[in-house]
């Protein structure tokens, strides 16, 4: 009960942000007073201009416009997008997939790498563990962005072995035969981008927290009794800290989410990434307000799920 | 001094490039702003790095990025430090309600993706280098209030801040105090967020927002990825890779150095 009480407190906050972000930022077309709208109107296109005016009803003071805000929302109604000319909770609901497919393929990726190798590499003194440990810290500090860009240049536009843009061949259609292996085709690459940018952190803190738990007591006497190697690895080791891997990989994930919205940009992806990029470019408010919500509330579904696994495994956690 | 001696190549490295940004108007070859050679020129010893789709000399332009992209980086990690330490203090010494508030902040921040809070900023307000720091800044404060605010928790509990406590002293006084146990949590912030806010600076320039006239090394990135034909030749070679290379080594550095700069 706790966690989703704590949950709708995000949710509103998430919410009141995306309201009051708009105007609180000095020379935002929000700050014009209802006597300036003629010169709001001479700068905006006519179109855009009257759906501004109708979704944000600037004439009306601004406690009145939050409560319209908040109905709309309860109705799913984000306003239309000035680019598009689309309502923006369609154009959102039709990218989300994409987006939510690369961030959950690529976490999982990393997760069944990053979490064995840690593991491994914490209980056994392996010779070349240096240089592994070397080699994910520099990766780690490496830009998701920087990754993209350099694997696209080298795999897709030098050696040519992976299509260098989009989700999926133009012109091809769901209920054809190939379309699954042409889909897992055009993901290959940016989840490549995404798995090298979310293994090294994850290696990285299994890696320690594991190192951390077995010079515990209880491991050690395991040890005396001539306890298996692998169940200490994985019942007395991996079990124990499994809540703090996995609340690491929450905060993860949260920041995953913003590298899937690069790597979409970079690889032309039609998820919210790409939406975010012309929405941005074009200074297209409402759909830039509706993706503040729509990827503020994926963050905190995903973090949701994540405590609610995490007390499951280990009742003594207090969220 | 052990952590310069323990890391003496990256102080060198982010210590010359800061010199190349303080100096660059001396050492450049060209004007940055000069666009009056031939466009995409190979490099030759006139344009050692060649020159770009409107003739810019590439070379020019990569050290004019020196001074913009750290000066950005360092503006908005100062301002996101300072914000965020004051509000973990703040947050540590009121405690109850008070902390509560700015913890579930801090959550929120770190719920939404950054990316979209720094676009949505920077978006609407005027395409200003001033307006990107700050934007930078604004969702930047909460990794740092979360970090400091619980080593400031854990300091608070020292007999000598207690003490002060005790003898009725306000948020000064025990800021003063502490400052010693907190320094190294709030410099090695500073440090990873000087990585961070440079990226961050890259990123926004990359989505072709920012000030378009500052000419940062995400700036020469974007508008190398944007010229035509950049992967049919070499030119990508002395266009693409080399402002690729300074974020790189900038923020490797760094990252070495904040690894290491809690031994103080």
């Amino acid at each position: 009960m706790k966690i989703l009480s704590k949950t709708i407190i995000y949710i509103v906050i998430v919410a009141s942000i995306s309201f009051l972000l708009p105007r609180l930022i000095p020379g935002s077309p929000f700050f014009f007073s209802h006597s300036d709208m003629n010169v709001l109107n001479t700068m905006m296109p006519e179109d855009s201009f009257n759906s501004f005016v109708q979704y944000y009803h600037p004439d009306k003071p601004v406690a009145e416009q939050f409560w319209l805000y908040l109905k709309d929302l309860l109705k799913f109604d984000l306003g239309r997008s000035f680019y598009y000319k689309l309502p923006v909770a369609d154009l959102l609901t039709g990218c989300l997939g994409w987006t939510i497919f690369l961030s959950f393929v690529s976490i999982g990726i990393s997760s069944g790498i990053g979490i064995p190798l840690g593991l491994f590499h914490a209980v056994k003194n392996a010779k070349n563990r240096a240089v592994w440990l070397n080699v994910f810290t520099g990766l780690n500090s490496v830009p998701v962005i920087v990754i993209a860009v350099v694997m696209q240049m080298l795999l897709s536009y030098k050696f040519d072995l992976f299509p260098s843009s989009g989700a999926y061949t133009p012109g091809i259609s769901v209920s054809d035969p190939g379309w699954i292996l042409d889909v897992i085709g055009h993901a290959i690459l940016p989840l490549l981008v995404l798995v090298l940018a979310e293994l090294p952190p994850i290696f990285i803190l299994t890696y320690n927290t594991c190192s951390r738990t077995k010079n515990e007591p209880f491991v050690e006497m395991a040890q005396y009794f001539n306890i298996q190697d692998n169940v200490i690895n994985h019942q007395y080791i991996l079990k124990n800290t499994l809540p703090e891997i996995l609340s690491k990989i929450n905060i993860q994930f949260l920041y995953a989410i913003s590298g899937v919205l690069f790597v979409e940009v970079v690889f032309s992806y039609p998820g919210i990434g790409s939406l975010l990029k012309i929405a941005a470019f074009g200074r297209d408010y409402p759909l830039l307000q509706g993706i503040l919500l729509v990827t503020g509330i994926y963050g905190i579904i995903i973090n949701l799920i994540f405590e609610l696994i995490i007390k499951r495994l280990n009742p003594r956690v207090q969220v | 001094m052990r952590v310069f001696h323990s890391n003496k190549g990256s102080w060198i490295i982010i210590l010359v490039m800061a010199l190349i940004g303080l100096t660059y108007p001396l050492i450049s070859p060209y004007d940055a702003g000069d666009f009056s050679f031939d466009s995409l020129v190979s490099p030759s010893l006139d344009h050692l790095l060649g020159t770009d789709e409107m003739g810019h000399d590439i070379l020019s332009m990569l050290l004019a990025g020196f001074r913009v992209s750290i000066g950005i980086a360092i503006s908005a990690s100062v301002l996101a430090t300072l914000s965020g330490t004051v509000l973990a203090i703040i947050a540590a010494y009121y405690k109850g309600l008070v902390d509560r508030i700015i913890v579930r902040l801090t959550e929120v921040f770190i719920l939404v993706p950054e990316i979209v809070v720094l676009l949505f900023v920077t978006a609407i307000a005027k395409p200003t280098v001033y307006n990107s720091i700050l934007a930078i800044a604004f969702f930047s404060w909460s990794k740092i209030t979360r970090i400091v605010r619980a080593k400031a928790l854990s300091i608070i509990e020292l007999e000598k801040v207690q003490y002060t406590l005790l003898l009725k002293g306000n948020i000064f006084d025990i800021i003063l105090k502490m400052w010693r146990e907190l320094y190294p949590a709030i410099a090695t912030m500073f440090v990873f967020q000087c990585g961070k806010a440079a990226v961050y600076e890259s990123t926004l320039a990359f989505f072709g927002i920012g000030d378009p006239l500052a000419k940062s090394w995400g700036r020469i990135m974007r508008n190398a990825l944007d010229c035509e034909g950049i992967f049919s030749g070499n030119t990508f070679l002395w266009y693409l890779l080399p402002p690729i290379l300074c974020i790189l080594i900038f923020v490797l550095a760094i990252s070495r150095i904040a690894y290491n700069v809690d031994e103080f």
